[in-house]
């Protein structure tokens, strides 16, 4: 599962983080300092780096001439920017083939959710630490480009990609992997569910809804798009009105909202479609279900893209024709349960088995990001 | 000698651990802007009805839980200071809970006992909603810090000297008397301790908020984190951390200043301690089952969340959660973060006690000093 970090103590390592570069790394000139611990000293891993790039930087250019064809560009490093939950398993995959196919040690570092990576990636703009940022969701592609982050690269593969994910034309934000966001319900605890916008405001429901807020967590941005999208710009604030008494609360991250939601404290909770297959492929039942409402789920796309700025630009071409290969795109469902963007690739039998949003509902990122703001700003207002 | 060096160190601490970060946050805020429009946007956040709000609901959150936790405090206070009883060391140390449990174990606490799905739901087969409210952020408060005040309050109630209530009975007055006009006023300046420290945690309260909070409410310190991490907005985020040390700190030198003007007079009277099975019967079962209804108010939450370590999934006892933290991939990462959050744990909490009795010890001076002066 995507993008959602749980609060925690990283907040603190933020921090530091937010800190660190700026105040730390300045000053002293080190070439080559160790980190003692490469996770208590962010400041530190990035002047091992830097102090690591540099010297190396200085070895070609007196070796340049010696070796007139050599390219510049296949330095042996590449760094990458995720969220908390990116799956360990993947991580592997992709540092195991940089390691046997091109000699390359490939660093992932993960960064709270995808708000935190957002906002990582926008304040290192003038000079990124990472060479690709992979897990910002479609919420954050017009924002991501207004910044002019990232760089165009059409990747090889492409032409195989499902035509509903490409929503940057000219790639400088790539699908990876895509999915609906809906709300899931236990058919323990609810039986009979609602199943459609209008029931979902039954006064039996009191107090069962477990959302997210759009403010901070990324399937909470998607739904609230799914409203707008469903009820209109002048429409969706009524429908949150009419729909807040049936709000137990609203979680800032999506593990909070889940975990509560798997604890038995409401039936409701917002989530994936993938969701109810984790729980029949990990923990053999299908008491928790997709509850699609008018057969309605929000497109959700995440994308991975090369920084503007990148240092090691070459291997990040190449992790992002990786992405685009069967060998990554059929690892996805079971591991970070999203859906393949490549066409043609089957899914696992549990995935087969739940109910699916017949109507993906997705409003254009330069809408999202022109109209946003506000729209943020007036749901706030009403929830306050 | 040993004195400034302490001092020193001291010095030395709050100004690289403190200030620095502080003070580079600040600078990163206003970067680029010159001091007219530094000003001016300052201006504009402590202006917003939206700092309004979340400064009346900081300080309303912390008086209430501050309120509740000194009343819930006082009775557990004047039990150990006055009655020895099985289990007294133990209710005594309760006090210790507040710097032993992180805010989000906390969390977790609430939810499996208060929770709609929580044990005391399950028990009165109810599906009350207790905590995702105001009301659920004023009780976690409670449970967390109320026993900030069970030390404060005993100690000073312990000390009373016994010569003033003697010489008071000796002149006539009656015990309602004797309360009102010679404990009270003795007991006044800990009481407002005790609040002032329950109150000063629960200010700064952060993770407890960021879960049963929502959108509807926010703490300055819960505000700071949103406009940092998610709206990106620094200046914002400067102001309410001003906002909240000036707010803080003026709440630190009121109370040092109601302690100085209310007198103390206290003389340590260590004297054994009656056993409680001696008091009155009506007193005894009174105190006793308050204190046993303490006990659990604390344990209960506590030890629910333990034992709901042990269910797993579909309901069955057994150690199937604690083999999923070591599966391999995420063994690596977990062992670490409990490593890293154990040492980081053992040093901030250290800190935090030591900041905590530099509070106390900082009243305490200050009660001193207005001694002095009588």
């Amino acid at each position: 599962m995507p993008a959602e970090g749980v609060v925690s103590h990283s907040v603190h390592n933020n921090l530091v983080r937010l800190i660190a570069p700026k105040y730390l790394s300045g000053g002293i000139s080190m070439t080559f300092v160790y980190p003692a611990s490469s996770q208590t000293t962010i400041g530190g891993v990035r002047r091992w780096f830097a102090g690591t790039a540099l010297t190396l930087a200085l070895a070609l250019l007196v070796a340049a001439p010696l070796f007139a064809s050599g390219s510049a560009e296949s330095t042996d490093e590449l760094v990458i920017y995720s969220y908390d939950a990116f799956p360990q398993s993947l991580e592997t995959i992709i540092v195991e083939h940089f390691e046997q196919e091109y000699g390359v040690t490939a660093t992932l570092e993960r960064f709270q959710d995808t708000g935190g990576l957002y906002n990582q990636a926008w304040l290192e703009r003038s000079d990124p630490g990472a060479d690709v940022v992979i897990g910002l969701d479609n919420t954050y592609v017009g924002r991501a480009l207004e910044a002019n982050l990232f760089q165009a690269y059409r990747p090889e593969g492409a032409d195989r990609l499902r035509d509903d994910v490409v929503i940057d034309p000219e790639y400088r934000l790539t699908p990876f992997d895509w999915g609906h966001i809906v709300l899931n319900y236990d058919s323990e605890q609810l039986p009979d569910p609602p199943r459609t916008w209008e029931e979902l405001l039954d006064p039996r429901l009191r107090e069962s809804i477990i959302l997210m807020n759009p403010a901070t967590s990324s399937p909470g941005r998607n739904f609230l798009l799914l409203t707008i999208a469903v009820h209109g710009e002048d429409g969706y604030l009524d429908y949150w009105r009419e729909l807040e008494s049936n709000i137990l609360t609203v979680t800032s991250g999506w593990s909070e909202g889940y975990g509560l939601y798997t604890q038995g404290e409401a039936p409701i909770v917002l989530s994936y479609e993938s969701s109810p297959p984790y729980h029949i492929e990990y923990e053999d039942t299908d008491r928790y279900r997709n509850l699609v409402i008018d057969d309605q789920g929000y497109l959700q796309v995440e994308v991975a893209g090369i920084t503007n700025g990148a240092e090691n630009p070459g291997n990040a071409r190449r992790l992002i024709d990786f992405l685009m290969t069967d060998a990554f795109q059929r690892e996805l469902p079971l591991n970070q349960f999203m859906y393949p963007v490549v066409q043609d690739i089957g899914l696992p039998d549990s995935f087969e088995r739940v109910e699916k949003a017949a109507e993906s509902v997705f409003i254009p990122v330069d809408r999202v990001d022109a109209s946003f703001e506000h729209w943020l700003d007036d749901w706030r207002e009403v929830m306050q | 000698v040993r004195t400034r060096l302490l001092y020193a160190s001291v010095l030395v601490f709050f100004l690289l651990f403190f200030f620095v970060p502080i003070a580079s946050v600040y600078v990163e805020a206003f970067r680029g802007t010159g001091p007219a429009e530094a000003l001016a946007s300052v201006g504009r956040v402590l202006s917003s009805s939206r700092t309004a709000s979340i400064v009346a609901f900081t300080t309303g959150q912390a008086a209430v839980s501050a309120l509740i936790g000194v009343l819930v405090a006082l009775p557990i206070a004047y039990a150990v200071s006055h009655y020895d009883f099985p289990g007294r060391r133990f209710v005594y140390s309760l006090s210790l809970v507040p710097f032993v449990l992180p805010s989000i174990i906390v969390v977790v606490c609430m939810i499996s006992f208060y929770g709609k799905s929580g044990l005391l739901n399950a028990v009165l087969g109810t599906d009350y909603n207790l905590v995702y409210n105001f009301r659920g952020i004023v009780l976690a408060h409670v449970f967390y810090d109320f026993s900030l005040a069970i030390r404060v309050i005993a100690s000073a109630w312990r000390s009373i000297d016994k010569r003033y209530r003697e010489a008071a009975e000796s002149l006539g007055e009656h015990p309602t008397g004797l309360f009102f006009r010679v404990t009270v006023p003795l007991l006044a300046p800990a009481v407002i301790s005790g609040f002032v420290l329950i109150f000063i945690y629960t200010f700064l309260s952060f993770g407890i908020i960021l879960v049963f909070g929502g959108v509807k409410f926010a703490t300055l310190e819960v505000a700071i984190y949103q406009e940092v991490f998610i709206d990106l907005d620094l200046v914002s985020a400067a102001v309410y951390s001003l906002v909240q040390l000036v707010l803080s700190g003026a709440f630190i030198a009121l109370s040092t200043r109601l302690i100085n003007q209310s007198r103390v007079a206290r003389v340590g009277s260590e004297a054994d301690l009656p056993r409680l099975s001696s008091a009155r019967p009506a007193s005894r079962v009174a105190l006793g089952a308050y204190l046993v209804l303490a006990v659990v108010f604390v344990l209960g939450p506590i030890l629910t969340m333990v034992a709901r370590a042990f269910v797993e999934t579909g309901g069955s006892i057994g150690l199937e959660n604690f083999r999923q933290l070591l599966v391999p991939g995420a063994a690596d990462r977990n062992v670490e973060s409990i490593l890293r959050s154990s040492v980081a744990g053992v040093v901030w909490r250290s800190i935090g006690i030591a900041a905590a009795s530099g509070t106390l010890t900082f009243v305490a001076a200050g009660a001193q000093i207005g001694r002095a002066h009588v």
